[in-house]
């Protein structure tokens, strides 16, 4: 199988604006991923390439980007599932995440996303004098959590949402994923502090329940469904928006 | 962040699935929509202020060319009310995402539905006008 690869390149110290190169990679198994691709064309063509990656295996989320026009992980993203039957080339075009400023080639600054992370206080938050041991939570409490603490903060969903792109004050998905997973969870006292950030201009309201996050999201979390549970929970307070508290 | 004007491009680029297309849809029938309620109000708003103007406003509307504007413009309003009253049962019930693919499929069905036998009624009422006129 060969590959048609097309990159969308930017070096801020030379080019005026973003341009697309192209490489074609020939005998390429089809369960490689792009990510090798890219390692392929960094080791053997284009020492200049740059892109981030770390764990290889989905787990860090560090190579969240744009292939053939959807968000996914380059890890997670075999070759043969971009192959269109009974073509012999495949063609795959990675960019960088939308929204974000470009560092350079596949590189965002992820600053903005991290601070709509932190806008959320995404840390456990109990005045309460710790016990002994461990505080306790049944399987129950904890399966309303169970969600969002998959996230793995790549990027793809909040790079994926139209309301993001046209305004990034906007938290974005990713926040409001990671704000669900505490407000929800039975051992954490700051959803109200929580929910006054969410209720804000720049907060849930600006979701237009498009479901490109929920799509984008290689945890497959159900993104949408948790921003609806917070808007419920603004609306409706966080004990009658949470299913079995 | 970016434009509006790439965030508007980038929204058609982007391989989305039915939601992100009901989205553009609902927005553009939204646009069209907020020009067809305009349009009305200030016909309306003329009767009080000056009503001779408003008959020939009327007259106006009566042009066979109105009449064929007006058959997309209701299909705007009929889609962004079916596909508002969408997005408003999964705002209220977030579980049902899982049907989320399938009910943006249910509302072009429904829209297809109320708007068919609409459009055909009002274009035989604009062929109708013409032939009258002719003869
Ligand atoms: S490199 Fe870690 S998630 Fe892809």
């Amino acid at each position: 199988m060969n590959v048609q690869l097309g990159i969308q390149r930017f070096n801020p110290e030379n080019d005026a604006k973003p341009y697309w190169q192209s490489f074609l990679i020939t005998q390429v198994d089809p369960a490689e991923r792009v990510l090798d691709l890219l390692k392929y064309v960094k080791a053997h063509v284009d020492g200049t390439l740059t892109f981030r990656h770390s764990c290889a295996h989905g787990v860090c989320g560090s190579d969240a980007m744009r292939i053939n026009n959807l968000n996914r992980l380059a890890c997670k993203t075999l070759v043969q599932a971009l192959a269109r039957p009974n073509t012999e080339r495949v063609p795959i075009r990675v960019q960088p995440l939308l929204g974000l400023p470009v560092v350079k080639d596949l590189v965002v600054d992820m600053d903005p996303f991290y601070e709509h992370y932190r806008s959320i206080i995404p840390f456990l938050v109990n005045e309460q004098e710790a016990p002994g041991r461990e505080r306790l939570q049944s399987p129950e409490e904890r399966a309303i959590i169970d969600d969002g603490t998959k996230c793995i903060l790549c990027a793809c969903c909040t790079t994926s949402c139209p309301s993001f792109w046209a305004n990034g004050r906007y938290v974005g998905p990713a926040a409001i994923v990671q704000a669900h997973r505490f407000i929800f969870d039975s051992r954490d006292t700051g959803a109200a502090e929580r929910l006054a950030v969410l209720d804000r201009k720049t907060g849930v309201w600006r979701c237009r329940t498009v479901f490109n996050c929920t799509e984008a999201c290689p945890r497959d979390i159900d993104v949408t469904r948790l921003i609806g549970e917070v808007k419920l929970a603004i609306a409706q307070g966080p004990r009658r928006a949470g299913r079995v508290r | 962040m970016c434009s509006f004007s790439v965030a508007w491009l980038e929204g058609l680029r982007y391989a989305g699935k039915q939601g992100q297309w009901s989205w553009v849809a609902h927005r553009v029938s939204g646009l069209l929509t907020v020009a067809f309620v305009t349009t009305h109000v200030l016909d309306s708003t003329l009767i009080t202020f000056f009503p001779k103007l408003y008959k020939k406003t009327i007259q106006l509307f009566k042009h066979p060319l109105a009449a064929v504007i007006e058959i997309p413009l209701v299909g705007a309003v009929l889609y962004h009310a079916v596909n508002g009253l969408r997005i408003a049962v999964m705002d209220f019930r977030p579980a049902w995402w899982r049907h989320q693919r399938r009910s943006s499929q249910v509302v072009q069905v429904v829209f297809a539905l109320l708007y068919v036998p609409m459009a055909l009624k009002m274009g035989s009422g604009v062929l109708a006008g013409l032939r009258g006129k002719r003869s």
